[in-house]
């Protein structure tokens, strides 16, 4: 299990987080990654990247107007001054004690809580232990741009898995989606649309 | 209550009018202290004599002394600037208040270090130094304000000579205001002027291009030079002779963007306690452009007039760095280092905690705000009463 952590939360609620990270870290979370927030009671909090944004304040609006930026200022305000990146997490799930449960975590996690990038043998450890009803979660949540995150959610899985597990774990993820969907004809749309590009 | 604006309402406008009025007269003083600049130009030796005249007269005389170059100088800076390391360091200080729970006084000092050229990212370091105990009493009492502040320059300079001494030349430190230790009651606190002074002597040691860096001055050094001849050279009314324009009214139509102006000593009462090598100069810089010119008062020690290329590598390095901020010019690396050090409210109660904490596991009680202040942080006051 990787022991660097990308980021430390900002604040939080039992649906989802923010976290902070400088840009200089490598292997920095992207769109859709699954990211896991160990808490001091053994409990693991899991969630995926929905938004990533760039933060700015007075000094980098000014230094946007300079023609020429010098090198080393470019690298003060990426490096040296305050959090600039904040990634938006939506929780999918939680385990305690070698259970793991795809529903809504049970506490926020704390401020300043150190986050952790999921590696494979975690993703599909979580994806294969229930019937992926953590995309209840991303689907029923209008505030998640959901096609493009179980997309990439999905390539990330896909890439994790074996060959010949691929199939099966895609064959499973549809299936949830279509019933989860079936009443909502142009979502369900949507997302098969956008999943189609990884098939 | 708030301020009374129905009050201030006349006054305002009084105020108004009296500006209108006063134009007339600063255009009239202008013209005036410019056609004494032109003809004083190349008199360097004259007003030298004349500076020392009135100073034997007005020992509180505060002016401009004409070194070598011609009143009227104004050279261009060469960009881009050679590459070199500055260090640029600013303070900030918690003055100790009897008013709060726990007596304290504290001193920030931030140092921003670029590696010009480089591409590499900048450091930076802060250095907080805890008051407490005897080094807040004075034989006057309490350490005041103007005391903390002192002990402030003094760190400043003090970290800035540890730091340069580890760098390869060319080395330039900067900080926000006048190189001189200025006010009465500072000048009374002569183990931190000569720490001060060791500092400097340190800087100078190692060859470091070494400045203060004064925004938008309201100095009129050299406008009082000129005035000297306008009361006789009894220096005083020298600073009244030419009432209401600044060295940078004067010198505005001459200084295009990037230039400087000639380089001056500073005449003031502490100036003499500068000796040899730090010996306070400076000059006027123009680190605007054309839209939008910025001067600033760069005071230097007599070691940096003394090498040209020193000089001539700060002036470039000033311009270079006003430039990289965008459409309001200042050094960037004087703004940073002013970001680093600042110490905000949150910090400040947050070390209050940790002095309380720690005088709890000693096993002391913890003294209680004063009644006044209590009252004051229940009405959410900001305002400063005393």
């Amino acid at each position: 299990m990787r022991s660097i952590a990308v980021g430390r939360l900002l604040r939080a609620n039992t649906t989802g987080c923010t976290v902070g990270c400088r840009v200089d870290q490598q292997d920095s979370p992207a769109f859709g990654d699954m990211l896991r927030i160990p808490q001091a009671d053994g409990t693991t909090l899991y969630g995926l990247v929905y938004e990533i944004a760039i933060e700015d304040d007075g000094l980098v609006r000014q230094l946007i107007s300079v023609p020429q930026v010098s090198p080393e200022i470019i690298e003060d305000n990426r490096l040296n001054r305050n959090v600039p990146i904040e990634m938006s997490v939506t929780f999918i799930g939680w385990e305690r004690g070698g259970i793991l449960s795809q529903t809504r975590v049970p506490h926020p996690p704390l401020t300043l809580d150190e986050i952790f990038a999921c590696e494979a043998e975690e993703l599909l450890r979580f994806t294969s232990s229930g019937r992926f009803s953590y995309l209840r979660s991303l689907l029923r949540n209008e505030d998640l741009p959901a096609a493009d995150l179980v997309t990439a959610h999905l390539r990330q899985v896909l890439g994790a898995a074996r060959p010949g597990d691929a199939a099966q774990l895609m064959q499973g993820t549809l299936n949830e989606v279509v019933a989860l969907l079936k009443d909502d004809y142009p979502q369900l749309m949507d997302v098969l649309t956008a999943v189609s590009e990884i098939l | 209550m708030p301020v009374n604006y129905i009050n201030l309402r006349d006054q305002i406008k009084s105020m108004g009018e009296d500006a209108r009025s006063r134009q007339g007269q600063l255009h009239e003083a202008l013209l005036r202290c410019r056609e004494a600049l032109s003809r004083e130009a190349e008199n360097l030796i004259d007003l030298q004599r004349l500076v020392e005249q009135a100073l034997a007269q007005n020992k509180a005389l505060r002016c401009a002394v004409p070194v070598s170059e011609p009143l009227t100088t104004h050279l261009p800076a060469g960009l881009p600037a050679p590459d070199c390391i500055l260090l640029a360091a600013d303070g900030s200080q918690i003055t100790p208040d009897p008013h709060d729970s726990v007596l304290y006084g504290l001193v920030n000092v931030g140092v921003f270090r670029m590696q010009t050229g480089s591409g590499k990212a900048p450091d930076q370091f802060t250095t907080s130094t805890l008051l407490y105990g005897d080094s807040l009493q004075t034989e006057s009492g309490l350490a005041s304000e103007d005391l903390v502040g002192l002990l402030r320059d003094v760190r400043e300079r003090q970290i800035l000579a540890k730091m340069a001494q580890q760098e390869t030349a060319p080395v330039v430190t900067l900080t926000d205001g006048p190189l001189e230790l200025f006010g009465e009651p500072r000048l009374k606190s002569d183990r931190e002027f000569g720490q001060y002074m060791a500092a400097l002597q340190d800087l100078a040691l190692a060859g470091v291009i070494t400045a203060g860096y004064i925004s938008r001055p309201r100095a009129a050094l050299l406008v009082t030079l000129l005035g000297l001849r306008e009361d006789g050279g009894t220096g005083r009314g020298a600073d009244r002779a030419f009432l209401g324009i600044s060295d940078i009214m004067l010198l505005a139509d001459l200084l295009a963007p990037g230039e400087r102006s000639a380089i001056f000593q500073l005449q003031s009462m502490s100036s003499n306690k500068y000796e040899g090598r730090t010996a306070l100069h400076f000059f006027y810089l123009n680190v605007g452009s054309a839209s939008r010119p910025a001067f600033a008062r760069v005071e230097i020690p007599l070691w940096v007039v003394e090498d040209p290329d020193a000089l001539a590598l700060l002036q470039s390095v000033l311009v270079e760095q006003s430039r990289q901020i965008g459409s309001v010019p200042y050094p960037y690396p004087l703004l940073r280092a002013h970001e680093i050090a600042v110490v905000k409210l949150p910090e400040k109660q947050e070390l209050s905690r940790m002095i309380q904490a720690e005088l709890l596991r000693q096993g002391l009680p913890l003294e209680q705000k004063s009644e006044k202040q209590f009252h004051k942080d229940i009405l959410g006051t900001t305002r400063k009463t005393k």
